[in-house]
């Protein structure tokens, strides 16, 4: 049928199916290897009519990379349903947060028996516990894990984690931060420990927030919905819309999501999963305010955005990604 | 300008033997993929047969994707469309069918080629449009698959939870994804075979 050209006997319907199976493989993949490459490479040498359909195909995909930055977990982004509900409670330290029913706790220090946990940066690990609760471990973070007293225990000594534990009234389960003390009555909720402050994101469940030091000061019962945030000064308990409270734990599905963040906000939030370190040059790039969700280690997808929605310039020097005007 | 870019995390699957080959991929992608819908609409026009135009508009791929390696023509529309018409004059020859004319050409067709503008916010906005639009036309397995892999980012395995299937139909789900979305985004070709 064709007269000038030398196809393969297939069909181009065929190339098409096939070169498309190529590009779904190597761009979602679990395990792209070698020896894949190595085929592909010679299904593309083995004719030009495969490589321009490949070429097709791929230049179509690389053009909805970057459609992340319309990615919107508030809504109903083309009829497909986002992330589960999500309610967060922010906590600073000098608190503690204490699950709904309060159960009156004595100070004491810690000695027991623990296991340490730790991810690197860019890491996440998830730590399925003999109870059947789970612990989700955020990047740079360090966690331990153990019993006390009968009392089931997690010590966060740096970072950020997501427990969801299976209640038992008789074994109850606290997180400890520095001196601030979470107790869980079955309960989800993600624990961040910063330089001043903890802050805690309920997903599920009721809790009362005390003061360890100040001999179980009750300060707040939270419910779904609700933030609290507090400082060494006091605390502050506002009830929060569920797409901003969902954001803060995109990190669970390694996503980063911004709500009306500036650049300088979402660098530095990148940065605490890339040891490529984003630096936002002026006063200009840095106030550009965003809207978005990108993957946490994908450094290139968000240089990619300040270039092409921005129109900044970026320039790497050694691991460092300088972003400005 | 910039010292990073944007292909940093694409175009790295295809190995190119020669430089040549590797501008010839690259000026393909950016000079001739963008006219299929004009290109598209010019083999409607002056091939009879409108089953036969995706192969045409292969064969026309394979000439000038071929003819880009020993030298980049300097002006890819009028290249392609040349192409084009020499390609049907071949046919027409050979397969002995009863000639037509080939006096349609773009500018006749009225046919506008997109050119891109200066401003780049505009037109980053523009193409965000464009690919929203395309995704909305997707049939909605197909757009639902696409949507959680490109924008939420999820696995195939997540993705085949999330939908309640299995990996391998995900996986069908995205290349069937992405050819119809070529389709659209380059030559929107599902809307003419459907007007024959």
């Amino acid at each position: 049928m064709t007269a000038s050209i030398e196809r393969p006997a297939e069909t181009i319907n065929e190339i098409r199916a096939t070169a498309a199976e190529w590009l779904i493989e190597l761009r979602s993949g679990d395990s792209w290897t070698k020896e894949r490459q190595t085929d592909l490479d010679a299904w593309l040498a083995a004719s030009p009519s495969h490589l321009v359909e490949f070429l097709r195909l791929e230049a179509a995909w690389s053009r909805t990379d970057r459609m992340v930055v319309l990615r919107q977990p508030q809504r109903r982004l083309f009829g497909v349903a986002s992330y589960s509900k999500v309610l967060a409670v922010r906590v600073a330290a000098g608190l503690v947060l204490l699950a709904a029913i309060g159960v009156a706790m004595a100070q004491f220090t810690p000695k027991s028996k623990f296991q340490t946990y730790a991810t690197t940066v860019g890491g996440r690990e998830t730590l399925k516990l003999a109870d059947g609760s789970t612990v989700e471990l955020n990047t740079d973070s360090v966690v331990r894990i153990g019993s006390l007293g009968g009392e089931r225990r997690a010590w966060l000594d740096k970072g950020e984690a997501f427990f969801q534990i299976v209640h038992d009234t008789s074994h109850p389960f606290t997180v400890m931060v520095g001196d601030h003390r979470i107790t869980d009555l079955g309960t989800k909720f993600s624990v961040r420990r910063k330089l001043n402050a903890v802050e805690v994101t309920l997903v599920e469940g009721k809790a009362r927030l005390d003061d360890a030091r100040a001999d179980n000061t009750k300060l707040a019962v939270l419910e779904p919905g609700d933030v609290a945030v507090a400082t060494a000064q006091g605390l502050k308990v506002t009830r929060q819309k569920p797409e901003l409270l969902e954001a803060a734990l995109s990190w669970r599905h390694d996503m980063l999501t911004f709500h009306h963040a500036t650049l300088a906000e979402a660098a530095a939030e990148f940065n605490r999963y890339n040891n490529e370190k984003l630096v936002v040059g002026d006063a200009y790039a840095a106030g550009q305010t965003f809207n978005g969700t990108l993957p946490t280690n994908d450094v290139a997808a968000f240089v990619r955005v300040a270039q092409k929605t921005f129109g900044l310039r970026a320039i790497k020097r050694g691991n460092e990604t300088v972003i400005s005007r | 300008m910039a010292d990073i870019s944007d292909t940093d995390r694409g175009v790295g699957a295809v190995r190119f033997g020669s430089p040549n080959a590797q501008e010839a991929a690259a000026w393909f992608v950016e000079k001739v993929l963008p006219l299929e819908a004009a290109l598209i609409q010019f083999l409607h026009h002056n091939w009879r047969n409108a089953d036969e135009v995706p192969d045409l508009l292969h064969d026309i791929y394979v000439r000038v994707y071929e003819a880009a390696q020993k030298e980049a023509p300097e002006n890819a529309k009028a290249f392609v469309f040349a192409t084009a018409r020499h390609l049907i004059i071949d046919r027409v020859r050979r397969e002995r069918i009863v000639p037509i004319e080939i006096m349609a050409d773009m500018e006749s067709l009225g046919i506008a080629v997109e050119d891109p503008g200066p401003e780049r916010g505009a037109i980053a906005r523009a193409e965000l449009r464009r690919l929203e639009n395309a995704v909305t036309k997707l049939r909605p397995r197909l757009r639902e698959a696409f949507v959680l892999k490109q924008l939420e980012g999820l696995s195939r395995r997540e993705i085949a939870l999330r939908m309640g299937v299995g990996e391998e139909t995900v996986k069908q789900y995205l290349a069937d994804g992405i050819c119809a979305l070529a389709d659209i985004l380059y030559g929107e070709t599902t809307d003419l075979r459907k007007r024959k």
